[in-house]
């Protein structure tokens, strides 16, 4: 490829010429060139140390040239057309700054849209990423509303129970031993519920840090069933509602008597505290090849198949 | 005449503790553990005041209201626990027991 000369001296396709960086690693080979017209054979490359690319003048009379670049930092040679101008006896590189600096190994200005779309990628990224934390913390603190309030309510009844009978007692509003003795009665029941509720609250919280350790351990199947029973005949009596426990199979198992109690102390409760009169709950363990399986089942109104009342009972539990 | 409640409440010591005190005071009190039973009490024995819980089994206290509502039944209505939502047509809440509707 021959270079069209300008009138000027420079060359077409040139535009600002920086032959001041060229021309200190240039000049020493020009001067070991005769006449300038024969540098064809010139094909050591220039080496510059302190630049990236090496020229290799590939062909050059005195008005033009043809040199390639290698970069020197990586592999062979690129071949690609340099601005160059012939003045006398030397050569002077007319590589732009701003060209040098776009040259990219093969010799094509690097295409600014991978950089851009990059970006664009990044910011889409730093703001989805903004968006949906944000949205956790919304969601997060949403559901501690919703917990705080229902826990609220769970806690509030058995204490407006105690409150109410503790207060009846104290103004001497029931006058027989029996009447006084079952007021009694239900405080110690409603004390005992409110107790066993703040327990799961506390297990609650501490699930939330760390895997509860179970503590496991031979227990007796019968006397953790009839335990639970025990747990719940003040409501029975006062409800008209029946549990009942039973063990098929051993009586011996391996388990954590403290989780299991709750398990079933909770499941229990809730299903007494929808239980219309007459309600029985069963509890059963039942023993096959894998262990023991503990069902509690009742003959009271089930769920619909939407759960409707979980969402009935989240926004009543929430505060108006 | 003896002036007659009926409590609708699921939570059998609250709702004993209620008949205790509201029969000590005067009242004739009807007890119903459950919303339909609740809408029943209501309808046969038109009673001066309702009180009535908002968590209930079978169907909650603000659908039992509007349904009672509906009807066209006027008497007065307590919630005994949360304070109402507004416009559900509670007179009031527990805590400020002050009109009727």
């Amino acid at each position: 490829v021959i270079l069209d000369s300008l009138p000027d001296g420079r060359w077409r396709g040139a535009e600002v010429p920086v032959s001041e960086l060229r021309e200190r690693l240039w000049r020493p080979r020009m001067q070991a060139v005769d006449g300038g017209t024969r540098w064809a054979a010139s094909d050591q490359p220039f080496a510059p140390e302190d630049t990236l690319v090496a020229y290799t003048i590939h062909w050059a009379t005195r008005n033009a040239a043809l040199v390639s670049y290698a970069d020197t930092a990586r592999t062979p040679y690129r071949q690609s057309l340099l601005l160059t101008n012939l003045d006398g006896l030397r050569f002077t590189v007319t590589l732009l700054r701003p060209m040098e600096r776009l040259l990219a190994p093969g010799g094509m200005p690097p295409s600014p849209w991978p950089r851009l779309v990059m970006l664009g990628a990044t910011a889409v990224a730093v703001i989805a990423l903004a968006g949906w934390t944000a949205w956790r913390a919304l969601a997060l603190s949403r559901a501690r509303e919703l917990f705080a309030a229902s826990v609220t309510h769970e806690l509030r009844t058995p204490l407006t129970g105690i409150t109410l009978f503790a207060e009846t007692l104290l103004l001497d509003r029931i006058s027989s031993p029996d009447g006084r003795r079952r007021a009694l009665q239900t405080i110690a029941g409603e004390a005992q519920r409110l107790s066993a509720l703040v327990e799961n609250v506390l297990t609650m919280a501490r699930r939330g840090q760390a895997e509860e350790r179970l503590q496991v351990r031979p227990t007796s199947l019968g006397d953790l069933l009839r335990s639970v029973e025990d747990a719940f005949a003040p409501m029975c009596v006062t409800r008209g509602l029946a549990v009942r426990g039973t063990v098929s199979g051993p009586d011996t198992a391996t388990i954590d008597p403290e989780a299991a109690r709750r398990i079933l102390v909770n499941l229990v409760d809730n299903a007494l505290r929808h239980a219309a009169e007459a309600t029985h709950v069963t509890m059963e363990a039942i023993h096959d090849d894998r262990g023991v399986t503990l069902v509690v089942a009742d003959d009271g109104i089930g769920i619909s198949a939407r759960g409707a009342r979980f969402e009935v009972m989240l926004a009543t539990g929430a505060p108006a | 005449m003896m002036r007659r409640i009926v409590v609708v409440e699921d939570h059998a010591p609250i709702a004993e503790g209620l008949r205790l005190n509201l029969t000590h005071d005067g009242y004739d009190v009807v007890i119903a553990s459950t919303g339909p039973r609740g809408l029943t009490e209501v309808r046969s024995q038109r009673p001066d005041l309702m009180i009535l819980d908002l968590t209930l089994p079978g169907m909650d206290g603000l659908e039992v209201l509007r349904t009672l509502r509906a009807e066209g039944t006027t008497c007065r209505c307590w919630s005994c626990r949360h304070a109402a939502p507004r416009s559900t047509g509670f007179a009031a809440s527990a805590s400020a027991p002050t009109t009727t509707s």
